[in-house]
């Protein structure tokens, strides 16, 4: 049994990535659910700026924040979709050959830039899929400075991917964009889950979690973002 | 005398759970973690180890009744489910070197409502010294605990613990009771487990010590401190000009001055700020030499500002600690656990969280203080998941 740190998007990424990793290490470990916005004065927000914000903060004390408190965490797992490589200019600020001549002093999460010179796709970080993985590990990588114990996870478009991959198992499953909006939501009720209000519910992802993890061989095979997310548990366990 | 571990099994969501207590035992977890539930269990041990279990027993306790299928765990995952509720405590005396273990076996009441001793075993040093089971002969009564009044010799030693033990209570104070309006239904000495009668507690407590002020080993000056409104604290018998008279009022009063208002304006506990009453509740449990030495309080915050409850934990856990008391306290305040000195190996402070089944699961926190001082108060620790004992993001 692992003390695991998990630093996601959101709520319902925590369910799946905390499932599936008890299925990847067969054991039942404990998870402690850092981010998003646990933090009552709302120093950090949902989604890929939260995960960002949530790097930068603790790059200089990772090290004390795993260890210096017992129990002490074994894995610290980040994780961000690789939709932020594809759709969010900030994330590619310091590609180059982008020239921005604000680029030093302001902080790209913060930049309102009207005129932003990044354009998308980035010819530097364009797809396929290893490129957004590649792009956004090394991104976090950066933040964090050091990522001793560290597991980082870009699921493809986003980790919904997963999900259809477990239920549908479509080949191409991590091209697809947006796999929420594209299968989920327009399956409704999808496999016969229901999804009120089409919102992105715990009540709705418990559901989701066992399939997944039921069906995880398929999700590895069909998924390079799930294939190389096991290796890397495996690693630490 | 020292708690050194306590173990249950088959309770409620307290599965397979064992911790190891210190003086002050602070629990944290989200709701429906199972932090009143060990408070609960401790409570089912008091009685099995003390007394008997029935329902009496364990309301005097402030334990909740529950039907008996509720009180053994009932998880989807557990096939067949396990005949008894098992409970264990390990302790030691401050004057000699042994350690001594009672376990007890019981199941739940079927057609009455005893709960029965299935078994129930001494150890000294890890050597059975005495015990019984279904099979044997004692079971002649198996609805009472016989660590008691067994006559082994064994036995004599080692029941120091009964009488702190048997007094253990959870209280749970309500403010109608703490203002005297509301009779207490769990009333002990010298306080209910509402609060009832604090007047009483609190009048045995105020002293007067080289023509100073003090509030058990307190100087009131400290206590007023806490309670910055107030210039005076008394108690005495209630009059027309303190309390009005259509309000039911019992033979003592807690009587305030305040500070910014005219003398002659005194008023009572019924009038005055709930935190106030809470603040003396707490340190007279603590201080009063009648309460228990053995005690629990569940939602030891409860009405009060996180500033007060944070200095408040600070001189509970001097009290209790001078005392040689034992408390377990659960809390939902983060700022409780910043006036936690964790360095202090008698104040332990522990995170609940359910596994994925489920289970229950604790563990003892310890935070190093360098980190402390980077600016990582516990409280934020906590807030921020690094602790556990929060629910999944919401």
């Amino acid at each position: 049994m692992k003390n695991i740190g998990i630093v996601c998007e959101g709520p319902t990424d925590f369910i799946i990535l905390q499932a599936v990793v008890d299925t990847i290490t067969g054991e039942r470990n404990n998870f402690y659910p850092l981010q998003p916005e646990p933090d009552v004065i709302g120093r950090y927000e949902n989604g890929w700026k939260g995960v960002w914000k949530w790097c930068i903060d603790h790059a200089a004390i990772k090290k004390q924040f795993m260890n210096s408190i017992q129990p002490a965490l074994d894995l610290l797992i980040i994780q961000m979709d690789g939709d932020v490589s594809r759709k969010e200019k900030p994330a590619h600020c310091s590609c180059d050959p982008t020239v921005c001549p604000d680029r030093e002093s302001l902080n790209p999460l913060y930049c309102n830039t009207i005129t932003c010179p990044v354009t998308l796709p980035c010819n530097r970080h364009s797809a396929p899929v290893t490129g957004y993985i590649d792009h956004l590990k090394s991104l976090i990588s950066s933040k964090l400075i050091d990522t001793d114990d560290t597991c980082i996870v870009v699921p493809c478009d986003s980790l919904e991917a997963w999900i259809v991959a477990a239920y549908d198992g479509p080949e191409n499953v991590e091209s697809i964009e947006d796999p929420w909006k594209q299968v989920i939501l327009r399956g409704a009720p999808y496999h016969d889950v229901r999804i009120p209000r089409q919102k992105k519910s715990a009540k709705v992802f418990r559901e989701f979690a066992p399939v997944v993890c039921r069906n995880w061989q398929q999700v590895t095979r069909l998924c390079q973002s799930a294939r190389d997310f096991e290796q890397t548990i495996r690693s630490f366990t | 005398m020292n708690l050194r571990k306590i173990s249950f099994g088959n309770f409620k969501c307290l599965y397979n759970i064992a911790f190891e207590p210190g003086k002050v035992n602070v629990f944290i977890g989200a709701n429906g973690s199972g932090k009143s539930t060990i408070l609960e269990a401790i409570g089912l041990l008091s009685a099995a180890m003390t007394d008997r279990v029935d329902s009496a027993s364990l309301q005097r306790r402030g334990v909740r009744l529950s039907i008996p299928s509720l009180y053994k765990s009932n998880f989807k995952g557990i096939s067949r489910q396990k005949l008894t509720v098992d409970l264990s405590l390990e302790w030691d005396d401050d004057d000699s070197s042994d350690v001594c273990q009672y376990d007890v076996h019981l199941t739940t009441p079927t057609d009455s409502d005893y709960w029965k001793y299935h078994a129930e075993a001494f150890f000294l040093n890890g050597i059975k010294k005495w015990g019984r089971s279904h099979a044997s002969q004692q079971q002649t009564n198996n609805h009472i605990g016989f660590f008691l009044i067994d006559n082994n010799e064994d036995l004599a030693a080692s029941r120091k613990i009964a009488q702190d033990f048997s007094s253990y209570g959870i209280f749970q104070p309500n403010t109608m009771t703490l203002r005297g309006t509301t009779p207490d239904p769990n009333q002990t000495t010298p306080i209910g487990l509402n609060g009832g009668r604090l007047a009483e507690a609190i009048d045995a407590l105020i002293h007067e010590k080289d023509g100073d002020l003090c509030f058990g080993d307190l100087y009131m000056d400290d206590i007023l401190d806490m309670i910055d409104w107030a210039s005076d604290i008394t108690v005495g018998a209630p009059k027309k000009s303190t309390i009005n008279s259509n309000i039911p009022s019992p033979r003592q009063v807690i009587q305030f001055a305040d500070r910014y208002m005219k003398a002659s304006a005194q008023f009572t506990g019924y009038d005055a700020s709930e935190g106030a009453l809470y603040v003396l509740f707490m340190l007279a449990l603590a201080m009063h030499p009648q309460a228990p030495s053995i005690f629990a309080v569940d939602s030891f915050d409860h009405a009060l500002n996180p500033r007060l409850a944070k200095k408040m934990i600070q001189v509970f856990c001097e009290q209790v600690i001078q005392h040689k008391k034992h408390v377990f306290l659960t809390t939902h305040n983060p700022l409780v656990l910043d006036g936690l000195d964790l360095r202090n190996d008698d104040i332990r402070l522990f995170a609940l969280d359910r596994d994925s089944h489920g289970y229950a699961q604790i563990k003892r926190i310890l935070v190093s203080q360098e980190l402390i001082n980077e600016g990582q108060p516990l409280s934020r620790l906590w807030i921020n998941g690094r602790l556990g004992g929060v629910p999944t993001p919401l």
